[in-house]
């Protein structure tokens, strides 16, 4: 019996002594763990989405490799609603081994703006939950999470028709002169198309115009559209619609009675 | 008993020694975490004082008492400090987890592996005893 004691006591002094080494390399370890966040950029996608790019980069000085890094980020509105998620993983940072990589994120506009018109308008704040998680030696899990805000400005912020002006352009044409502003405090530049149709009082199409839009981030939008109508089937009153189109989203219409 | 005596008081000394070095390089890491000094100090202190019990009382049968309440203090305190075995530790707006299940599973084996070794050197103490009283 006194063997086999004795061979538990060495065993369990071995695994005691080994577990303690390993958890004090593991801390020393990640002691040396560093990792830092680049810029970020934003692009349009080809597919007409926003994309959030922030480059990662990450240093294990340490002793013992990571394993299953992954970083994710889920942008949420007001409400809770997951407006994008992105992650990035890293299946092993080997110990003394820098990594970099690029975190993306896909904001579909589209339907981000189709389920929240008030985006489009209204200057607003999205929260936004990060959490990065890895293994140490590839057996301890760690995480750490944050929850943060990120201002959104609104692409079409203040967006004013003003009251279309009326005035004759020849014998056979009425000339409606539209003036459309906004702001653009949205972090992307964008360009398209501003439509404007105009109707009678029998809601009869009787003109349709259209203007180019190309707007950079933080600047003014403030035109004026002209819009040539036959005066065969216009009349005094009536009202237009106002369309916005552009890649990444659509908005309108816009009505604006004339004539009232 | 001298013997005994000195015995105890350089196992005690030389543990706490290495406890000494070792916070040396871990304490300043671990300050992030309150009353986590509290907690290490005064296991160390406690187990040191069962050592040196256990030490103390050598070749008699108290020894094994002594042993096996270190054993089940190793597993109480391990049981009571980890929990569930996922530390959570706010910092700032972060917050940071880190999973020691594996960690528990294994020292909560060793401190049994540890309680079976002290009980069987306990029914062997006994037995070698009786065997010696009935010659």
């Amino acid at each position: 019996m006194r063997v086999a004691i004795r061979a538990i006591g060495i065993a369990s002094a071995v695994f005691w002594v080994f577990l303690i080494i390993f958890g004090v390399f593991a801390v020393l370890s990640m002691q040396n763990f560093q990792m830092s966040f680049g810029k970020m950029q934003t692009g349009i996608s080809s597919g007409n989405e926003v994309e959030l790019l922030l480059p990662i980069s990450i240093a294990n000085k340490g002793f013992l490799s990571v394993g299953d890094f992954n970083v994710s980020t889920r942008i949420v509105d007001e409400q809770g609603s997951t407006l994008a998620a992105g992650q990035t993983f890293i299946p092993e940072i080997g110990a003394g081994e820098t990594v970099n990589a690029t975190h993306q994120v896909n904001l579909g506009l589209n339907e981000f703006l189709a389920g929240h018109v008030r985006m489009l308008l209204n200057d607003s704040e999205l929260r936004v939950e990060e959490m990065v998680g890895m293994k140490v030696a590839q057996i301890v899990p760690v995480k750490a999470s944050s929850n943060f805000s990120i201002p959104w400005g609104a692409p079409l912020y203040n967006f004013a028709v003003g009251a279309p002006e009326v005035s004759l352009s020849g014998l056979n044409y009425s000339r409606i002169v539209v003036p459309i502003s906004f702001e653009n405090h949205a972090f992307f530049s964008f360009n398209g198309t501003l439509q404007v149709r105009v109707y009678n009082s029998s809601n009869l199409l009787v003109g349709v115009g259209q203007g180019p839009v190309d707007v950079q981030q933080n600047l003014v939008y403030k035109e004026k559209l002209g819009i040539d109508v036959s005066t065969g089937n216009a009349t005094l009153i009536g009202h237009i619609e106002v369309f916005l189109e552009t890649p990444v989203f659509s908005y309108g219409p816009v009505v604006i009675p004339y004539g009232v | 008993m001298v013997f005994r005596a000195s015995k105890a008081t350089i196992m005690g000394s030389v543990l706490y020694v290495v406890y000494v070095i070792l916070w040396q390089y871990l304490g300043p890491m671990f300050m992030l975490l309150p009353g986590f000094q509290q907690m290490v100090e005064a296991f160390v202190v406690t187990y040191v004082a069962l050592l040196v019990g256990s030490e103390l009382t050598s070749g008699t049968i108290y020894q094994y008492f002594f042993n096996v309440a270190k054993a089940l203090f190793v597993i109480g305190y391990i049981m009571f400090s980890l929990k569930t075995g996922i530390f959570e530790l706010p910092l700032g707006g972060i917050s940071v987890s880190v999973d020691l299940r594996l960690f528990l599973i294994v020292a909560m084996l060793l401190g049994l592996l540890g309680l079976a070794k002290t009980i069987l050197q306990a029914i062997d103490f006994m037995s070698a005893r009786s065997e010696s009283v009935v010659i």
